[in-house]
């Protein structure tokens, strides 16, 4: 049961784009996501109000402990095989809703909020794979800095390895490649940095998502343009995701 | 670094995929819920005293017990000015000369919590007021 993580403390990095296309592709393919979201903004929690798709208003709860949190999820989803969690970025609570989470979902994708917050690092902590959305300009360059430190610096006082990887994102949908991208990835290859080899250009596809609450293979070519590249995109995306996670668990096996 | 010709692929477009859309079946067979899921505490406290030393931000439980909205007619604001007021409309407006260090205290929760001004002074009254303060 993976337990991915979208983390950057900078706001506008792609990160619940990023989170929304992988959990559209796993759900098509008949998987059960749990998505636990922490920014207040709730734009996971509105897109599955959107759909009729559960929702966890964890504000609204007082539980105790993470069986509570259990028995309200089991409650919640009933036959569906997709469920926000909405936290508003209470870190108190947020681990009780993650174990509980990883005891029904096949995968637990985070989103936090877009800010240094303590929410995003304790999901941080606890997640098989951490992915950094990154919106490759230059200010952008500053803050994803700060959060690969960050998890640096917990993988160093939990004493154990958090594997992370740099998703590059709103990337030129086109052949050419900015300027701003080219030099930073080299930046990011200078610095020994795992860097996706997908990237998530941006396709008016994945903002249909939100547009018509809907996941990307129930979207229409009347709905939005660019389709089959956007489901390409997620198809390669999703692939290589799950190829790192096989890859972690045979290391963690050998 | 050299520039490279801005134009080049301009005329392009986007490389067909490779196969149909969206269709390919993913093989998530050897992945599924755990069995005995159990949160790794020991790293969840690393990780809450790494981001204390990084001076992230903590939320704790803040949400409202009580409706926020105002009703039409009449405002708690009057017992904040200490008179009657009465407010015809849902709406009023409160312009409020404070330290700027409260000011600044206000703005960042409010940024923090993602919402609108007026939310975050509801939501700061119903605290006050739930711990009778």
């Amino acid at each position: 049961m993976p337990n991915i993580t979208f983390a950057n403390t900078k706001g506008g990095s792609g990160k619940t784009t990023a989170t929304l296309a992988l959990a559209s592709e796993l759900v098509a393919a008949g998987a059960r996501v749990a998505l636990v979201e922490g920014d207040p903004n709730r734009p996971l929690a509105t897109w599955a109000e959107g759909r009729g798709a559960p929702v966890i208003d964890t504000p609204k709860l007082r539980i105790r402990d993470a069986a509570a949190a259990g028995a309200i999820l089991r409650e919640a989803v009933k036959d569906q095989n997709l469920v926000v969690i909405t936290t508003d970025n209470d870190d108190e609570t947020v681990l009780d809703w993650l174990e509980a989470a990883e005891g029904w979902a096949t995968f637990v994708l985070s989103d936090p909020e877009g800010s240094p917050n303590q929410w995003m690092n304790l999901v941080i902590s606890q997640a098989d794979m951490v992915i950094v959305p990154f919106a490759p300009t230059t200010l952008d360059a500053l803050q994803v800095t700060r959060t690969l430190r960050q998890i640096k610096q917990t993988e160093r006082m939990a004493g154990k390895t958090i594997p992370h990887k740099v998703l590059l994102t709103r990337c030129n949908p086109g052949a050419v490649m900015t300027r701003d991208e080219r030099d930073i990835r080299a930046l990011l290859a200078k610095n020994n940095i795992d860097l996706m080899g997908v990237t998530l250009a941006d396709r008016p596809a994945f903002r249909g998502m939100f547009k018509h609450d809907a996941l990307l293979s129930e979207l229409t070519d009347v709905e939005t343009g660019g389709l089959n590249h956007a489901r390409a995109n997620a198809a390669a995306y999703v692939e290589e995701v799950i190829d790192f996670l096989r890859s972690i668990e045979k290391k963690d096996a050998a | 670094m050299a520039r490279t010709d801005p134009f080049a692929g301009v005329n392009q477009a986007d490389a067909p995929p490779a196969e149909a859309p969206g269709r390919k079946t993913i093989d998530l067979s050897d992945f599924g819920p755990k069995t005995a899921p159990a949160i790794d505490r020991g790293a969840a406290d690393a990780a809450r005293r790494a981001g204390e030393e990084s001076g992230f931000a903590s939320r704790a439980r803040s949400t409202p017990t009580k409706a926020t909205t105002p009703k039409a007619g009449r405002s708690r604001l009057s017992d904040i000015v200490g008179r009657p007021a009465v407010i015809e409309g849902e709406k009023a407006q409160v312009n409020i000369l404070a330290p700027a260090d409260v000011c600044l205290r206000f703005k960042d929760l409010q940024r923090q919590r993602g919402e609108a001004a007026w939310q975050t002074l509801a939501a700061a009254l119903d605290a006050l007021e739930a711990n009778d303060v």
